[in-house]
């Protein structure tokens, strides 16, 4: 008995040292994107041309895929600027009245306090964005998808999932420069022949609303 | 010198001198407590390396070591009087009565048997969130009942502890779910079903496989050989300290906003109470006491020695590495072997693996899309198989002691139980894998 | 002989046992009445005590010092308070810049630093945290008490084997009973931080506060950090002061949540549903509380740099950034009493009737060029009239 409880605590160390060296090594793949802020690489993009040459114009309608503030912070910087705008984040396509807005603006990434009970059923949220803009793009309205929080929002499986599923059904892309921090959205643009509109912060969204 | 050198060292030290120590015959507790000695001495003298650290005075060494102590206070507290409520219930006959009536009413019935025995085994567990509570509860009653099944001990033992272990699983208390949801933020909703069908297959399964065959029973042979009872008992009587018990425990939930806060080592006190007014004989409650202390000083022991250890590793950065270690393993390597570290982590630092592994696990999975309350489910119900491993072994030897097993505690014991250990365990793995699918299952 | 032995051993440990009893005794004591002095700024009005607004607490630890700055002038009102979770020192420390440095001269500020005293009266059990943290100041060394994130058990006990959150009846884990952001919004015969939600919400409505801001700090593992966490009635303001910030001071962005309604127990859920005033909470990172943090230590706690966090962010498992240069008290601080400044100013422009105009407060890289001990007073030096202690 006494021999097969100290291999049964060998086995215990064992388990314990073999857990650490995998912690002593470097992960060859990032399970995720490191939330860590890198300085932007402006080189790398054409911002003032594409701030010269589009603009977007309201009445705007926004959204939110994900439940993130995004699309609260939109509206405001649309109001600051006078501009009609309405913000409704449980907007549906039944609800929607095309009549009254020229673009459709659902911006992405998912709200993450609370978990399980409290948190947000992205796939829910990525149905109904789903209907709400193919609803919008039969009756006409430009469909601007947007990320506009930074990498804060870019580090789960449900950022990616809600930003997937509206980029791809987007004619325009608006970010500001941190969400793009790895060029990820400048690649997906170049690589879904999308516009893409990048902008230095969310305050300066404003010099491409009209 | 850097952290992780330091913190690794740290950890060497409590496993090489925990192994001298157990070596030189020492007993569990007293060998994990000079092993925790040995990794604050080393913490101390280490060179302090590339990174600033503070000073560590003395009297604050010893202040550590004191507050290790109390860390499962409550959960002792529990222990104790759980145990001499039950140990009072026995002494005045009651424990005798009860398995009598079971053995007459359901000598010919062995699945109505075994599957009120299994409910009777989760009921203590489930609503204390204990399972070496629910041993010593109702363990000896189960595990008479099951020698008058012809059991053989070590099924009988075995089986004592896969259902108290499942017990401390099932819903509605899971303390290993609720602490890690707490240290995540997240709301204790939903997790009961989750909690309930792997607790109960679990449970379900354990009984089947160690118990669903047996050697058929003399009624009459098997009766002459429990113990008598005394005069005076009767079915309102003998249920009449478990409805004080389970009534207090429920009325707090039913009633929330205005039932006071008796908390469970006063409830199990009172219905001790209850059961000095309905024996029909006297007891002497002075040496009742004595005598749950006494066996209870090991367990109790343990629980206070892994307080200090877990204190201990928290200071030294032992207890961050371990962490850190798990939760940066690949994913794919996290599946499989999350059923082999959780169980062997419960065994050596007991409930302080929930917020140590399931605050990180949950953030992580919740990071890679995984439903967070099905996994976390999945772990709660892992972690309590762990109760029989060592160093802690805090249900298995409970379970040892309550039902005065005399076989060997690995060969005997814990080999009888490993069917049923390894199915829990794959059913939980399996869960977790398709933890999102699950959740679309219950509509979670 | 060898009973003899046997005797002495034990006579031996049992005096052992005494001495660590006796000592750890003495320690605890030291923390559990070590005394926080707080010389309030010249230009306060009152000092009251929450059981002035509910007797509920009167006579327990937690009947915490409430700091009035009303300037007389119509305006709106703001509650501002730390120590919810003594764990997390930046939240008092923040509250206590407002509390020593204020200057209120439209509408009013209600300063809390330790809203849960009775949790920085013990440290949490199996964390191995530090008893005191300390801070540089120019007149010498201010040391504050390092906390729990619960109540201590000392004043409540036992707890319930599950919480059931009053009145939405969400099951909650039993410790969370003692922990006052849980407990939202109280509870006037619960247990005593049930009872100071309920005296604090009495405040709220007593003093017609308009908006209240909760101090935290998380850890950098979980989802919701550098933040302000909103109720739906703040969400424009939280939101321009999420961009304001982000754009123009912070060189990490703060972020902005929704307070999410199936939660309970929350100030930003709770406050905002039980009164007139919209509720925000502010986070900021503390690698102290991660799990996987390395030795503990005060140092850990001041400086936030941490290798073993450092290399979980190298495996991107972080939901904040960090490098060598840690999180350090003056910026977790910085970033929150510049946060508060920046909610007030914002929600003067959206709810101009609400408007507050104060002074005194340093800025974010006037906290970080001078440090947080610029910003507290000597005691020994102060009119006694001033000194109050937390």
């Amino acid at each position: 008995m006494k021999k097969l409880n100290n291999f049964i605590i060998t086995i215990i160390v064992l388990v314990i040292l073999m857990t650490m060296m995998t912690a002593c090594s470097n992960s060859t793949e990032p399970t995720t994107n490191n939330t860590e802020t890198k300085e932007p690489e402006t080189e790398e993009f054409e911002i003032d041309e594409t701030k010269a040459d589009v603009t977007l114009k309201g009445p705007y309608i926004i959204t939110t895929c994900g439940q993130s503030p995004g699309a609260v912070m939109m509206n405001m910087v649309a109001m600051q600027e006078g501009l009609t705008s309405v913000n409704d984040n449980a907007l549906t396509a039944e609800a929607l009245n095309t009549d009254e807005y020229k673009t459709l603006i659902v911006t992405t990434g998912t709200s993450m306090k609370g978990m399980g009970a409290a948190g947000t059923d992205v796939n829910a949220e990525i149905e109904r964005c789903v209907k709400l803009i193919n609803t919008a793009k039969e009756a006409g309205l430009t469909i601007v998808g947007a990320h506009i929080e930074g990498m804060a929002r870019r580090t789960d499986s449900s950022d990616a999932a809600s930003i997937d599923a509206v980029m791809e059904l987007a004619d325009v892309i608006l970010i500001i420069e941190e969400s793009d921090s790895d060029g990820f959205f400048t690649k997906y643009a170049e690589d879904n022949n999308k516009q893409l509109i990048m902008v230095e912060n969310t305050l300066a969204i404003s010099s491409v609303l009209k | 010198m850097t952290m992780l050198q330091h913190s690794l060292l740290v950890l060497v030290s409590i496993a090489v001198v925990f192994a001298i120590a157990k070596k030189q015959k020492l007993s569990t507790e007293i060998s994990m407590l000079i092993a925790t000695i040995a990794a604050i001495l080393v913490h101390v003298i280490l060179p302090q390396g590339e990174d600033p650290r503070s000073q560590l005075p003395f009297l604050e060494i010893i202040r550590h070591l004191a507050e290790g102590t109390v860390t499962y206070f409550d959960v002792c507290l529990v222990f104790l009087t759980a145990t001499f409520f039950m140990t009072l219930y026995k002494e005045s006959g009651g424990v005798a009565y009860i398995v009598r009536q079971i053995v007459k009413t359901f000598f010919r019935r062995r699945i109505i048997c075994l599957l009120l025995l299994t409910f009777v085994m989760l009921v203590p567990g489930a609503i204390t969130g204990s399972g070496a509570t629910t041993v010593l509860t109702v363990g000896g009653l189960v595990g008479a009942v099951l020698t008058a099944m012809g059991i053989t001990e070590d099924r009988r033992v075995a089986l004592i502890f896969i259902l108290a272990a499942m017990s401390a699983a099932c819903p509605p208390i899971n303390l290993w779910a609720m602490m890690a949801a707490a240290g995540a933020n997240m709301p204790f909703v939903g997790f009961t079903i989750p909690l309930a069908f792997l607790s109960i297959t679990g449970a379900l399964f354990a009984t089947f496989y160690l118990a669903g065959r047996g050697e058929s029973v003399n009624l009459e042979e098997t009766l002459s050989n429990l113990p008598k009872v005394s005069e005076g008992w009767s079915g309102v009587r003998v249920v009449l300290p478990f409805i004080v018990l389970i009534g207090l425990v429920m009325a707090g939930r039913i009633w929330p906003a205005n039932f006071p806060v008796v908390g469970l080592p006063l409830i199990f006190m009172i219905s001790a109470g209850s059961v000095l007014l309905v024996s029909p004989k006297r007891i002497n409650v002075f040496n009742v006491a004595i005598t749950t202390v006494t066996n209870l000083k090991g367990l109790v022991g343990i629980m206070i020695v892994v307080g200090i250890l877990n204190q201990i590793m928290t200071l030294t950065g032992a207890r961050g590495l371990i962490s850190l270690a798990v939760v940066t393993l690949p994913i794919g390597v996290l599946f499989g072997t999350l059923w082999l570290i959780l169980p062997v982590a419960e065994g050596v630092l007991q409930y302080a693996v929930a917020p140590l592994f399931g605050v990180p696990l949950i953030m992580l999975f919740n990071m890679l899309g995984y439903d967070p309350v099905i996994a976390l489910s999945t772990w709660a119900v892992m972690l309590p198989v762990g109760d029989c491993l060592p160093p802690t072994a805090v249900v298995g030897r409970a379970a040892v002691m309550e039902l005065d097993y005399k076989g060997n505690y690995y060969r005997g014991f814990v080999k009888t139980a490993l069917v049923p250990m390894f199915f829990i365990l794959a059913l939980c793995t399996i869960t977790m894998i398709f933890c999102n699918e699950f959740s679309a299952i219950i509509g979670g | 002989m060898k009973n003899m032995n046997i005797k002495f051993i034990k006579v031996l440990i049992l005096f052992i046992v005494f001495c660590v009893i006796g000592i750890s005794g003495f320690l605890f004591r030291e923390h559990r009445t070590f005394k926080e002095p707080v010389v309030v700024s010249e230009h306060i009005t009152t000092v009251k005590k929450l059981s002035d607004y509910s007797d509920v607490v009167k006579g327990t630890v937690n009947d915490c010092n409430v700091y009035i700055f009303d300037s007389g002038v119509e305006g709106g009102t703001m509650l501002m308070f730390g120590g919810a979770h003594p764990e997390e020192p930046a939240t008092n420390l923040s509250a206590q810049v407002f509390t020593e440095n204020l200057n209120v001269t439209q509408g009013k500020i209600i300063v809390i630093n330790r809203i849960n005293i009775s949790a920085s009266t013990n440290t949490r059990m199996g964390e191995a945290y530090p008893r005191f943290f300390h801070v540089d100041t120019p007149w010498g060394v201010k040391t504050w008490r390092y906390g729990d994130r619960a109540a201590n058990p000392l004043d409540s006990w036992p707890d319930p084997e599950v919480y059931i959150h009053y009145p939405s009846g969400q099951n909650l884990a039993y410790v969370d009973i003692r922990n006052i952001n849980r407990n939202w919004p109280g509870k006037a015969d619960g247990l005593l931080t049930e009872r100071t939600a309920y005296a604090v919400m009495r405040l709220i409505e007593a003093e017609g506060v308009d908006m209240t801001l909760d101090y935290h700090e998380a850890e950098l593992e979980y989802p919701v950090e550098n933040t302000i966490v909103t109720h739906e009635k703040g969400n424009e303001v939280a939101a321009m002061t999420s961009m304001l910030l982000t754009s123009q001071v912070f060189d990490v962005p703060i972020g902005m949540e929704f307070s999410p309604k199936a939660l309970h127990g929350l100030s930003h859920r709770e406050i905002g549903d039980y009164s007139d005033a919209a509720s925000y909470l502010v986070e900021v990172a503390e690698p102290m509380l991660d799990r996987i943090r390395g030795i503990t230590d005060e140092e850990l706690l001041m400086s936030g740099k941490d290798r073993f966090v450092m290399k979980a962010g190298e495996h991107g498992l972080l939901y904040a950034p960090i490098d060598e240069n840690g999180w350090p008290i003056n910026q977790r601080v910085a970033r929150h009493v510049e946060t508060a400044k920046t909610i007030m100013q914002v929600n003067n422009m959206v709810r101009p009737e609400q408007t507050i105009l104060f002074d005194g407060i340093p800025s974010y890289h006037e906290i970080l060029e001078n440090g947080i001990g610029a910003y507290y007073n000597d005691p020994s030096m102060a009119n006694p009239n001033y000194v109050y202690y937390d």
